[in-house]
């Protein structure tokens, strides 16, 4: 793909990639945030993103489902281009999951509402169909019997569960993990990875910003490495971690897996 | 286990060190409640000694009286007096009320008043308080801090001094004449010295079967909705039920009223075999041959050039006799001035005024009412068999718009300047404080919650109904309780703007009586209740919406 070739708006690409990000921009009054971020992700693929805190990790993955506003460049999901339009925005929105840090789970609703939610309310399923999906998956996260419950009766790594639950059952194509195990007893985390690790598996295209190292060697296809807004080094979790090249990544490195 | 045995010391362990007991945390707390019990024992006690030596100093003419045949001092009668007559004039009341009338229909007058103005006031409260919070909260710089000005004056400013201001600036000193009424943004409502007025639905008889089809119509865009629904759910595909639920409904409505209007003929009115009148279209035959016209739409093309002058217009306008505020009135004059006849109204209270004045011939040409009132007034008559009567349409509803005749709007319904100055100052006031909780419920709710929201495609509407307010309200439920409180028990601030409020209609009482204990007793019990009520309702609402924790 050749970068002087001219970008227009209503380009749908079929299927190579199903994210493409070209020369990515965002701002926060004068901090410039983000610097010109070129990612193109394949169908399917597991990308874990890594980087010092402020490198602008959370902020990229929050413009792709347009949390963020990026105010100049590029990006195009599943065909779609994101710009001010609403309708394309909920369109992406549809397929595009996201897990937070802090979970935000609905404290006001059942594990079981908070999941069902989204599937009657914006992919307008019957009770019926939502209830079973959302139960399948309750089933798969391993927390079937907490359906009744509310999620503040629920220990943290049972509620991140339950958020990646409420994620799938809309059925996305694309997930997004921003740092999903940093607000977690150390004895929860495993709970969760062991959840992503099934997911990764699964078809999905994923893109986690996490730290967990382990994680990203075992399955990560691409390895990311971010710092001040732009994206220093990418490569596969062998060579990343085994060899790399980047003087920043070097140290970034050596400061976390000595740690 | 070896852990099951050791249960929690009793409250009478002993200590290896002996506590002296002036640090001793047990015996502090113990002294503590005695002295606390001994400070309120002791203001109840100068409370109940002063009120009985103040009672016994007034004496008989206060909370005793002369009860029975016995002619026995007694409290049994304390408030027998409130059957005797109140002889005093209350300026606006929904129930009928004269002078004649006994303290407790006073007192009921008054009690609806309050009742009237606290709920009025509850509801706008509500609403421009939430505008006004989430104004404050907006993205635009000029909104938010219009918001916040208002806000901050309001709330830093007491009650009274802004009635004050309200009533006697800005109302009476400000507003027009009543011929010079104020007509915002051209709405047919008019704002004077006499009031507001505006204008309201009159219903006919017609209006119980047109009722039925709105119900009958609310039902069958129900079953619209869920068939609809059923049939989305099988087939996957969406359509677009509002529509045509919505549709139907005013479809079937629309139906009713035509049903309702063609099938009741209960309206009519009186008018001479002279006139030669048998239905309302030979009205126009008669104006025709009155104005010597060749068509009554002509008319104001007449007018206009000069052929006709008004005075003869109005010398010629066809006299309707009505009952005072009558709906058939209503009825006739918006067909009268649809067909363009001029004509000019008489109203009288009681049917039987308007029979009398319209056997005087000078002073109607026609009687309006409905057909059963028309055929026993005509019975009335001593030439009862040269007047007929002739059938007019009738809709379900209609418009009762004020107009300006003489020197007073006629039509319509009128808030007083008083119910006014206090609606609104009790409304502008209590909203500045309901809009600082709405705010605070709002935001309350943190952000994550609506970028959660957000990134499960929930559209911004579906946000904030099914997220962003069901958490916010289990915040501003409470607060807004003790709001809604302040809103009823400042309505009693009435006295100051003239409004006659319970709390007014009480103190007149205990003037005249010269009996001051049993009205404050009264008053109290009162808005006692009306809080008890309002809390019941909302601890109850409170209690649906909690959230559940571990």
């Amino acid at each position: 793909m050749t970068t002087t070739e001219p970008i227009t708006t209503t380009r749908r690409l079929t299927g190579e990639y199903i994210i493409e990000c070209e020369n990515v921009h965002k701002w926060y009054g004068d901090f410039h945030a983000l610097k010109g971020i070129d990612l193109h992700v394949k169908s399917g693929e597991v990308i874990v993103i890594i980087g010092p805190s402020g490198s602008g990790k959370s902020t990229f993955i929050r413009c792709l489902n347009r949390l963020e506003e990026h105010q100049e460049g590029e990006i195009v999901v599943d065909g779609i281009t994101l710009s001010y339009d609403v309708r394309n925005i909920a369109e992406i929105r549809r397929e595009v999951g996201m897990v937070f840090q802090q979970f935000n789970l609905f404290p006001h609703l059942t594990v079981l509402e908070n999941v069902m939610l989204a599937p009657i309310h914006v992919r307008k399923w019957s009770r019926d169909r939502a209830e079973e999906t959302a139960m399948k998956w309750l089933m798969r996260v391993g927390i079937p019997e907490q359906a009744n419950k509310y999620p503040g009766q629920l220990s943290g790594g049972q509620q991140q569960r339950v958020a990646i639950a409420r994620t799938l059952t809309m059925e996305p194509k694309i997930l997004l993990f921003d740092e999903p195990t940093s607000a977690l007893d150390p004895e929860m985390i495993k709970e969760v990875l062991d959840v992503m690790r099934d997911l990764a598996g699964g078809g999905y295209t994923i893109l986690a910003v996490t730290h967990e190292m382990g994680f990203a060697r075992e399955v990560a296809d691409r390895v990311i490495f971010m710092d001040a807004g732009q994206i220093v080094e990418e490569n596969i979790p062998e060579n990343f971690f085994s060899n790399p090249k980047n003087e920043r990544t070097k140290l970034f490195l050596s400061q976390i897996l000595h740690h | 286990m070896s852990e099951s045995s050791h249960r929690p010391p009793s409250s009478t362990y002993t200590t290896h060190e002996r506590i002296p007991f002036w640090r001793d945390g047990r015996v502090l707390g113990v002294l503590a409640q005695i002295l606390f019990v001994i400070v309120v024992g002791s203001v109840i006690y100068w409370f109940i000694s002063n009120v009985a030596a103040n009672l016994s100093r007034l004496g008989d003419s206060q909370f005793v009286c002369l009860y029975g045949t016995t002619e026995q001092w007694s409290y049994r009668c304390a408030f027998d007096f409130l059957s005797s007559e109140a002889q005093f004039d209350i300026s606006e009341s929904i129930i009928p009320y004269r002078t004649s009338d006994s303290y407790w229909q006073a007192i009921r007058v008054g009690l609806l008043n309050t009742v009237k103005v606290s709920f009025v006031g509850i509801i706008l409260a509500t609403i421009l308080g939430t505008v006004a919070g989430i104004a404050r909260l907006s993205q635009n710089w000029l909104v938010r801090n219009i918001a916040k000005t208002y806000i901050d004056i309001i709330r830093n400013t007491p009650l009274l001094l802004q009635l004050f201001f309200l009533y006697f600036v800005v109302l009476l000193l400000e507003l027009p004449a009543v011929n010079a009424a104020l007509q915002p943004f051209g709405l047919p409502v008019f704002i004077s010295q006499r009031g507001v007025n505006f204008p309201k639905v009159v219903t006919l008889s017609s209006f119980a079967i047109w009722f039925a089809f709105i119900v009958l119509a609310l039902i069958q865009a129900q079953f619209l909705w869920m068939y609809l629904g059923a049939r989305e759910e099988k087939t996957g595909k969406t359509s677009s039920r509002l529509f045509w639920c919505v549709l139907s409904f005013f479809i079937v409505v629309g139906l009713g009223w035509l049903v309702a209007s063609s099938t009741v003929h209960n309206e009519g009115f009186l008018v001479s075999r002279a006139a030669r009148v048998r239905e309302f279209s030979d009205l126009e035959s008669l104006m025709e041959r009155r104005l010597r016209l060749d068509n009554i739409r002509l008319l104001d093309e007449f007018v206009e050039r000069g052929r006709l002058s008004a005075e003869e217009v109005s010398a010629a306008a066809l006299l309707v006799c009505s009952v005072q505020g009558s709906p058939s009135e209503v009825n006739l004059t918006a067909q009268l001035r649809a067909a363009g006849i001029p004509y000019k109204v008489s109203r009288f209270a009681r049917p039987d005024q308007a029979i009398d004045a319209y056997a005087e011939e000078a002073t109607c040409d026609i009687f309006v009412a409905p057909k059963a009132t028309l055929a026993a007034e005509r019975n009335l008559l001593e030439d009862s068999a040269n007047h007929m009567i002739v059938p007019v349409r009738e809709t379900p509803a209609r418009w009762a718009v004020p107009a300006l005749e003489g020197f007073n709007f006629v039509g319509g319904s009128r808030m007083s300047l008083e119910f006014t100055a206090l609606l609104v100052g009790l409304v502008v006031y209590t909203a500045a404080f309901i809009a600082e909780i709405v705010r605070a419920g709002i935001l309350s709710v943190g952000k994550g919650q609506s970028e959660a929201a957000r990134a499960l495609g929930l559209s911004e509407g579906q946000r904030l109904r099914l997220i962003v307010l069901p958490q916010a309200l289990r915040v501003i439920i409470p607060p807004l309780t003790s709001q809604y409180l302040n809103l009823t028990k400042n309505s009693s601030l009435a006295l100051a703007v003239a409004y006659p409020d319970l709390w007014r209609v009480m103190s007149i009482i205990g003037n005249q009586s010269g009996r001051s204990i049993q009205p404050i007793i009264l008053t109290a019990l009162t808005y006692l209740t009306f809080s008890i009520v309002i809390s019941l309702f909302l601890n109850w609402y409170n209690k649906r919406i909690q959230l559940v924790e571990r």
